[in-house]
Parts: structure tokens; C-alpha cells; sequence
């Protein structure tokens, strides 16, 4: 009887040996046309992948890569631009809003499914992309391996792991393999630049012992008189940028919980910032972006001061000093500026001299191919 | 082939036990009658080595050891009260079971014979490929009875088997079983509330009360009025068979009763 | 008249081989079924010349055939399989026809294990590793806690203290699951629940591999107990004056029924429903008699998910339903049905 088991077993493995072996795909990526020229690169990931020297399609799994690709591909973005994965407009209609004044997103093929973890791999295979690009964050989805596995171009960028420079460095590599890379350079290096020196400041003002500044943050995506999450884990996002600017946030140690009214009360903050986006069309959110006046971002403030109990006794309020940013900023290529915005609101004196509105005008009118419009950081200005 | 139990003890969790019961079963038939609760169900399960019981077993006058697995398997077959079956295991496949300890992957014609012998001996003819959640109470017992008879045991223990059965069912049940019994060498062991049938079909009759013996022996003797108002706190009339079995008639609850009684039984006013 | 009688059991055995001949066409059918189903179009000739040559085959094709659908098709296939065959012996054991591969708590387990792993994340670790640590973990928990509830078992040995302590292991690792929810960013989290969910896409061949030995293994050693099993089924009772040991075959079984589930929910996450509904209709079919039942159950689970998996690549009205999603909407009303009828 044992033998019989051991004999069973080892039939098993055998078996799957042979099953294993046997449908391994042709190595290296699918190639659409072998006689074409191909170049080898590493992406964000360490991966070492073959491309096409010359691509012409492009497809992108999350839709916020809308703004990366506009940057690195200007002009030619709608002729090489197949998917942005999700719907744009759905999920992000401040942005195809304003995209939509330069170019037909309606054209885009909706490729849904990255966050469920279901995107059709064989409708994936069927477009031929000469690209896909990923962020490394959803590297372990189970659809993006088996893109992989099937040979298709995954390229994985990285945003998020070092975010003061994540973007660039994304689109530097980008802008090698899509062919632009003079153009991307000079982008990068005026982004780098201006946030390399931001840094050095901060880095300066903290080694000479300057106190920190007390800062309570807080996502705006619910009315003004619900609390919405705050964010205290400083390895990685929001708790990280505020660490880094040297900020001394209250929710450290409370991850993206919602903050006891309380303990906000009690910290005294000294700065407070709301976090804006545009989760929806309709409700009654803080809102940032591209159709967002000052105006309007003030007024929204102005809500928060009536709705919270105890508000208007805070450092932060009585002297001006709430804000409100936009939620995406890290993700666009213009994050440099919103690192301005939040150094002026940690460091109102050191900063005095930067005007980041300005470096935003003329970043705008060098590289991106949309003109800048509304506002991406706000005050309180009763 | 007498089947002699010494010292038979068992105690469950709630306290009771039954103690130092020795019987003898000998005769085909035997039967254990006696009040709710004395242990007669607790007695045929030691002997039929279903719980955790300690004393000895005779078989033949030869030790039977608890561990002695096989003996028990080959040599005794034992019927549990029996509760609604859920099953839809057909009754031929119920009847095969009776043989687990042989069967195989592939049941032979050999083994397929047994099963149609024993379904026709025990006239479950038309329900032999009906499941068994859709038998009525007596056909089901009959099914039972098959597939515990199947292998021909020589023991054969049945724990109140006439529950469910109507008065013919009754009948008929207790003549296979004396049947049984007098063409094959096999002894039965059977838990009784009726004690009439007891005093017709058994050789032997053991009485339990409060977890222990009270009397055994022929039924002719050990079935007494006397007993019976000891025993069960009833008054009755005796008569004999045409056999010379004794015929009890109740009367009703006992008058007088010993104080031993009075502990089981609430006083009823007459 | 006895020879009539043995012709009659004798055609109630070929009734019953026929059913399985018939299961078997059927998911056959199943199968080819689902390897021509998907986004990208692909013809029979194209199908078998991948399969078959596959040299000759176009390399889009063959990626198609033997990246994207086979591992899935064989992987719909086994995990039904093993899903079915582990529900059916824990409705056995129990003698309850509404447990289910899940009771000892494993799909809870499983998914607190899946989602440790996307928890600590896997930097430290090499590429090949990185892959299979997510399964791994998965695994290890859900053994894990079927194991404690077995040990609970032998404390107090009886059928509701198995089913109570798997009722506890689930809500101790839903609960964990949920702790854990604070302490991670909000794509993790949602990692987590879609692993939970449960998928065929990302099956590979080396795993369908490891499933189909795990089952090649554990299957025939179901089978060698298909008597006692059977006897089983006719209540606690009857199994123990038939010479059975109870609580030593509930043991081995637990133990197999763990090692099914835990492989088959590993790569796949915890589908659901597959591992009630298919030993109902099985022994609909066949019969409770385990010789016959247990292979049922096999080909009607197999069947059950692999027509799960075709109907999530087709779209219904306009919408791809995930396969787990299909699961339920059929379980749920099915479950009702049970409960309704349950005599039990």
C-alpha cells in the first residue's frame, strides 16, 4: 500500500513536470513584427523589457495617467493613445474636461477592470499595444501578471515609492522609450529643480531647529460638517509629503482614520489643509482642479469654519492659515508646484519669495499642451 | 454458545451508571425488560462494544477482549434505536453495508446474492431499490434488521426494535427473529417495553432496575407478579398460555408500593 | 425470482455508470466550450492546431490557447473538482447537507492568509518567490485553521464542536481581516478583497498542476473509504454498530477535505457555492452510495465552474459578470431552495 502512494506521487509530480514545461510561451515579448527594429530598456520595476524602437500604440491600465501621457506626448497623444483603461470621464471628469479642449477622449477604447483585478487580457492581446503601462503599485494583480506572462509589453512606472520624484523619473523613462526624450528632459530638469531646492530649504530649516509646525490634514470628500479621513502613515502618500516638508501632523500613528473632532481641537493646529478633488459631479465636496476658482475653493473653506465646533478658537483659523490642495497633486507633472503650495503653507516666511501660481504659468506654457485654468491650491480668505 | 457478561460497568457524564451486571444469555432469545431509565439500552451497548465499558465478556466460555475487533465484527451485529433516517441510500445498498467489513471497490455477484437472499427472506422485495428516507417505520426496521442479519452473525443485539411498529409489524418482526434463531445458530439479545411479547418470544428474560439486575432467568419465573409490582409499580393479573408462557393482565398502578418504587414513581392517586 | 433481482441491481449499477458516462460528455462539452470562449476569436481548426502542432500555430494563437484559456479551462475544471468533492465528504461527516467546503473556516483563513502576504508585501524577496507567496500563505493559514478546529474536535468529540469551532475560526479571521483594514492603504485593501472574491484569471499551468496531483493523490484515498463513508451518511448511529470508527474516519477525512479545499482556494481565491450546490445535484443524480457519488460530485463540480467560467466571458446583455458574482447569483436561490426543502 505504501508503495502504491509513493508510486501515485510520483506519477504526480511527474506530471506536473511535464504539464508545467509544456506551454511555455515563446520567451521575450509578443512581437507584432519581427523585422522591426526593437530596443531593450529597464523600467521602474528592474524588469529588463524589449520594445519597439518605434511605438506607435499606446495603452495605459488607470485612467490618471491621462496627464502623464498628455505631458511626455503633447500633440500626438490622440493618434498614439489606444486605452486609458477606466473611463475618464467617469472617474475623472475635471480632468477630461479640460483634456477634452485639445483632444477627442471619447476615442479611447475603455479597458475596465484594474482595480477589480479583471481586465480582459484577451481583448488586451487583440489591440497589439506596442506598450502598456502599469505603476509598479499593481504589479502583484493577477491580470498583470498573466499580461506578462503572455509576452504582452508591461512597462511599470513608479509614482508613488519616492514621490517628490517619482513622476519625473516615470517620464524620463517614458519619454526615452516613446521617443521624446529632449523634450521630456527639459521638462523634468525645471521640475527637479524647483523641488530639489524646495527640499534643501526644508532640509536646512529643520536642521537648525526651527519648530515645527502643527498641521492637521484631512481629506475633503464629504460635506463640510462630516469628517472625512486624515493621513498619518508617513512611509508612503500624504503622511510622507507632510513628514518630508516638515510638517508636525497630528494623525501620525492613526493611518487614514477619521480624526476625533477632539484631539483636532486639542493639538491647537497651527496650519490646517483640506484635501480637493473631483470624486463627483454634484455633491457638496472640496473641490480642486482646472474649472475651480479661488473664489469658490474660499467659500468652501469658509464652510468648514462654520460647520466645525470649536474651529474658530484654532491658531490655524484665526490666522488665516487654512487651505485647501488638490488630492492628486504627486500624480501630475506639475507636482512641483503643489510642493510649493505646501511649503508656503508650513514655512509662510522662508517662502515668502516663491509664487508658485507663477512657476505654474510658465511650466504650463513650456510643456504641457493645455493652457493652465483654475486652481490646484486655495485659502481661506473671508 | 452462551454469551456470559461479568461485571459489567459504565457510568456516563450525567452520573448514571449501571453497576456490576452479571447475566447470563443463554437460550436463542433473550430478553432485557425494565422500567425507563435502568440501563437496559446502556447494557446492550457495552456488550455490544459501543461505549467504553468495563467488566468481562464470555463467548463460549472464551474471554472476548474489548480490543478484539474482529471478533466483534465478524460475530455481532447490533441494532441501535432506531431515529428518522435522512438517507437516500437505497435499502439493497443499505443491506450491503450489513457486509462492510468485506466489501470492495466492486461488490461480487456472491455478495449481490446474499442481499436478495436476505431481502426475500425478510420480504423487502418491493422496496428494495427505494431510498431509505422514504421507507415507512416497519419497512425501514425490517431494512434495518436485514442489513444487521446479513452477515449471519452469531449475536445479535437489537435495542428496542418494535418502536415504531404497528401490532402486526410487531408480530411479524419477533417471528423472524425466532425464526432466525432456531434455523441458524445465532443467539438474540433484544431490549423489550412490551412485556408480553417478551414472556411469548424469549427462552430468558433479564429485569434491570436502577442500573442494575433485579432478576433473570426463564420467563416463566423471573416474570412475577411480584416483580412486575417491583419492579414497575403496576398490579396485574397472571395467566399461562397454551404454551405454559405466562399472560400478564394490567390492572393498573400499584397500590402499594415499596418504597424503592415510590422513589421511581410519583404517587398517583386511584 | 432471485436472478431477476440480481438483473435488477445489475441495471441499477449500469444506470448509475451511464450518469457518469453522461457527466463526463458533458463536461467534455464544457471544456471545449469554454476554450473557444473569450474576447479574441478563434476557430476549431485554430483550437486543435495550437493544441495539437503547436509549431504550426501562429504565436498570438498560441499565447491565446496556451497562456490565457487552457490554465484557466483545466483550472475551472480541478478547482470545481476539488471544491465539490471537499463540500460533498463535509456534508458526509456532518450529516448536514448545508455544510460546505468552507465550514472548518478555511475561506476566512485563506483570505486573512492572502491578505498577510499583500500585507507585508514581498520587497525582500526574489521574483519567482514573489509569486507564489500569496498562494503559500493562503494555503498555510487555511490548513491552519482547519487543523485547530480539528484539534478542537478531539477535546469534545462531536459533530456540532466541529461545526461551532469552524463557525469561530470564521469569525476570528473576518475579524483579523478586518483589523487589518486600518492598518493598510486603501489599494491593498482592495487587493485583499478581490483575492477574496476569488478568480480564475490568473491561473497558470504549473498550478493547475499542483491542484490535479493534490487531487490524484487525496481523491483515491476518499475512494478506498467509500463504504465506511457511505455508512456514514445512515447517521452516526448505524456507522458505529456497523464496526465503523467514527471519529477516526471524521479525522481522515477533515484532514483530505482540508488539503482539497486549502489547494483548491490557494490560487484561485474562495469562490463559493460550488461546494454546496454540486454534492446536492450529484446525489440527486446518483445517489448517496459514495462509490458513485464521490465521482459524481467530481464531474458536477467540474462542470458547475467551468460553466461559471464561460458565462463570466460572455456578456449578458452587454455586461461580463465576474465569476464569482455567477457563482452566487445561481447559489443563493439555491441555498434558499435547500433550506426550504430540508428535512434534516
Amino acid at each position: 500500500m505504501r508503495r502504491r502512494m509513493n508510486g501515485l506521487l510520483c506519477l504526480a509530480l511527474a506530471l506536473s513536470v511535464i504539464l508545467a514545461g509544456c506551454g511555455t510561451p515563446p520567451g521575450g515579448s509578443l512581437n507584432t513584427n519581427p523585422a522591426a527594429e526593437t530596443k531593450t530598456y529597464t523600467d521602474m520595476a528592474g524588469r529588463t523589457i524589449t520594445l519597439p524602437a518605434q511605438i506607435d500604440k499606446i495603452v495605459a491600465v488607470r485612467y490618471m495617467e491621462l496627464n502623464m501621457l498628455a505631458a511626455v506626448l503633447g500633440d500626438d497623444f490622440e493618434k498614439k493613445v489606444i486605452s486609458l483603461g477606466g473611463s475618464v470621464e467617469k472617474n475623472d471628469f475635471d480632468n477630461y474636461k479640460k483634456f477634452s479642449e485639445i483632444y477627442d477622449l471619447n476615442k479611447l477604447l475603455v479597458m475596465d477592470g484594474l482595480y477589480e483585478d479583471n481586465i480582459d487580457v484577451e481583448a488586451m492581446l487583440e489591440l497589439f499595444p506596442d506598450i502598456i503601462i502599469v505603476d509598479v503599485q499593481f504589479q502583484s494583480k493577477a491580470c498583470v501578471k498573466k499580461m506578462i506572462e503572455m509576452g504582452l509589453p508591461v512597462v511599470f512606472t513608479d509614482v508613488n515609492t519616492e514621490p517628490f520624484h517619482g513622476e519625473q523619473r516615470s517620464m524620463e523613462m517614458l519619454g526615452e522609450m516613446l521617443g521624446y526624450s529632449e523634450r521630456i528632459q527639459a521638462m523634468v530638469r525645471y521640475a527637479d529643480e524647483k523641488t530639489d531646492a524646495l527640499l534643501q530649504r526644508i532640509d536646512a530649516l529643520l536642521a537648525s531647529g526651527a519648530k515645527k509646525p502643527v498641521l492637521y490634514f484631512e481629506c475633503g470628500n464629504t460635506i463640510p460638517s462630516k469628517i472625512g479621513g486624515s493621513r498619518g502613515d508617513t512611509s508612503s502618500g500624504w503622511g510622507l509629503l507632510w513628514q518630508r516638508l516638515g510638517a508636525d501632523n497630528i494623525a501620525v500613528g492613526h493611518g487614514s482614520d477619521v480624526l476625533d473632532p477632539e484631539v483636532v481641537l486639542n493639538a491647537d493646529p497651527d496650519v490646517m489643509v483640506i484635501g480637493g478633488s473631483n470624486w463627483d459631479k454634484t455633491s457638496n465636496i472640496m473641490r480642486m482642479g482646472y474649472f475651480v476658482t479661488p473664489e469658490a475653493a474660499s467659500a468652501h473653506l469658509g464652510e468648514y469654519v462654520t460647520a466645525r465646533a470649536g474651529w474658530d478658537n484654532l491658531p490655524a483659523v484665526q490666522n488665516k492659515k487654512l487651505y485647501s490642495v488638490h488630492f492628486n497633486g504627486t500624480v501630475y507633472p506639475f507636482s512641483f508646484a503643489i510642493f510649493e503650495y505646501m511649503a508656503k503653507m508650513l514655512w509662510p516666511e522662508e517662502f515668502a519669495a516663491i509664487e508658485p501660481q507663477a512657476d505654474l504659468d510658465e511650466f504650463f506654457a513650456l510643456y504641457m499642451p493645455i493652457e493652465f485654468s483654475g486652481a490646484f491650491a486655495g485659502q481661506w480668505n473671508p | 454458545m452462551e454469551l456470559r457478561a461479568e461485571n459489567v460497568n459504565y457510568r456516563y457524564a450525567s452520573g448514571f451508571q449501571i453497576t456490576d451486571i452479571c447475566a447470563r444469555f443463554g437460550g436463542k432469545i433473550t430478553a432485557i425488560i425494565g422500567p425507563n431509565g435502568s440501563g437496559k439500552s446502556t447494557l446492550i451497548k457495552c456488550l455490544a462494544n459501543q461505549v467504553n465499558w468495563s467488566g468481562d465478556l464470555y463467548y463460549d466460555d472464551k474471554r472476548i477482549r474489548r480490543s478484539d475487533k474482529d471478533f466483534y465484527l465478524s460475530n455481532l451485529s447490533y441494532l441501535p434505536q432506531t431515529s428518522l433516517m435522512g438517507a437516500s441510500v437505497t435499502v439493497f445498498e443499505a443491506i450491503l453495508l450489513g457486509l462492510l467489513n468485506e466489501l470492495t471497490m466492486f461488490v461480487t455477484k456472491a455478495q449481490e446474492r446474499r442481499v436478495e437472499d436476505v431481502i426475500n427472506a425478510l420480504e423487502l422485495g418491493g422496496v428494495a431499490h427505494m431510498g431509505v428516507d422514504e421507507l415507512s417505520g416497519g419497512q425501514l426496521q425490517m431494512a434495518l434488521l436485514a442489513q444487521a442479519i446479513i452477515k449471519e452473525p452469531k449475536i445479535l443485539m437489537l435495542d428496542e426494535p418494535l418502536n415504531h411498529l404497528d401490532v402486526h409489524k410487531k408480530f411479524a418482526f419477533l417471528n423472524c427473529i425466532a425464526k432466525l434463531t432456531a434455523e441458524k445458530e445465532m443467539v438474540a439479545i433484544i431490549v423489550l417495553h412490551d412485556i408480553n411479547l417478551a414472556a411469548r418470544y424469549a427462552d430468558s428474560v433479564v429485569v434491570m432496575q436502577r442500573g442494575a439486575v433485579y432478576a433473570q432467568g426463564k420467563a416463566g419465573d423471573v416474570i412475577t407478579k411480584d416483580t412486575l409490582c417491583e419492579v414497575y409499580a403496576v398490579d396485574c393479573e397472571l395467566h399461562r398460555s397454551r404454551e405454559g408462557r405466562p399472560v400478564v393482565e394490567f390492572v393498573g398502578i400499584a397500590r402499594e408500593m415499596s418504597r424503592a418504587c415510590a422513589i421511581d414513581y410519583e404517587e398517583a392517586a386511584i | 425470482m432471485s436472478a431477476a433481482r440480481n438483473v435488477l441491481y445489475r441495471s441499477v449499477t449500469t444506470r448509475k455508470l451511464l450518469c457518469l458516462v453522461g457527466l463526463f460528455a458533458l463536461l467534455a462539452l464544457c471544456f471545449y466550450q469554454n476554450m473557444m470562449t473569450g474576447a479574441s476569436s478563434l476557430s476549431v481548426r485554430d483550437l486543435f492546431t495550437a493544441l495539437f502542432q503547436a509549431a504550426a500555430a501562429t504565436e498570438k494563437i498560441h499565447i491565446i490557447v496556451w497562456t490565457v484559456r487552457l490554465p484557466n479551462a483545466l483550472m475551472a475544471i480541478l478547482a470545481g473538482a476539488g471544491l465539490a468533492v471537499a463540500g460533498m465528504e463535509m456534508q458526509t461527516i456532518l450529516n448536514n447537507s448545508l455544510a460546505s467546503p468552507y465550514t472548518l473556516g478555511i475561506s476566512s483563513a485563506a483570505s486573512f492568509g492572502a491578505a498577510l502576504s499583500l500585507v507585508l508585501g514581498y520587497s525582500v524577496l526574489s521574483e519567482t518567490l514573489q509569486n507564489y507567496i500569496t498562494p503559500i500563505f493562503a494555503f498555510v493559514f487555511a490548513l491552519g485553521s482547519s487543523m485547530l478546529v480539528y484539534a478542537v474536535g478531539k477535546i469534545k468529540k462531536d459533530r456540532a464542536t466541529i461545526i461551532l469551532a469552524g463557525i469561530a475560526m470564521n469569525f476570528l479571521f473576518t475579524g483579523l481581516n478586518s483589523v487589518f483594514s486600518y492598518f493598510v492603504p486603501d489599494e491593498t485593501l482592495r487587493g485583499i478583497t478581490n483575492w477574496s472574491y476569488g478568480s480564475l484569471v490568473g491561473a497558470t499551468l504549473l498550478e493547475d498542476a499542483i491542484v490535479f496531483a493534490v487531487l490524484l493523490v487525496c481523491v483515491p484515498l476518499l475512494l478506498r473509504e467509500s463504504w465506511k463513508l457511505t455508512s456514514l451518511s445512515m447517521g452516526e448511529q448505524t456507522a458505529k454498530a456497523l464496526g465503523v470508527d467514527v471519529s477516526k474516519l471524521r479525522t481522515k477525512m477533515m484532514i483530505l477535505v482540508s488539503v482539497i479545499t486549502a489547494v483548491s482556494v490557494c490560487f484561485i481565491g474562495t469562490i463559493g457555492f460550488i461546494g454546496l450546490v454540486a454534492p446536492y445535484i450529484a446525489k440527486r443524480i446518483i445517489g448517496q452510495e459514495q462509490r458513485f457519488y464521490i465521482p459524481a460530485a467530481l464531474l458536477v463540480g467540474a462542470i458547475l465552474l467551468s460553466a461559471a467560467s464561460i458565462l463570466s466571458k460572455t456578456p449578458i446583455f452587454g455586461v461580463t459578470f465576474a465569476i464569482a458574482l455567477i457563482t452566487n447569483m445561481i447559489g443563493i436561490p439555491f441555498l434558499l431552495i435547500l433550506i426550504l426543502q430540508n428535512k434534516r
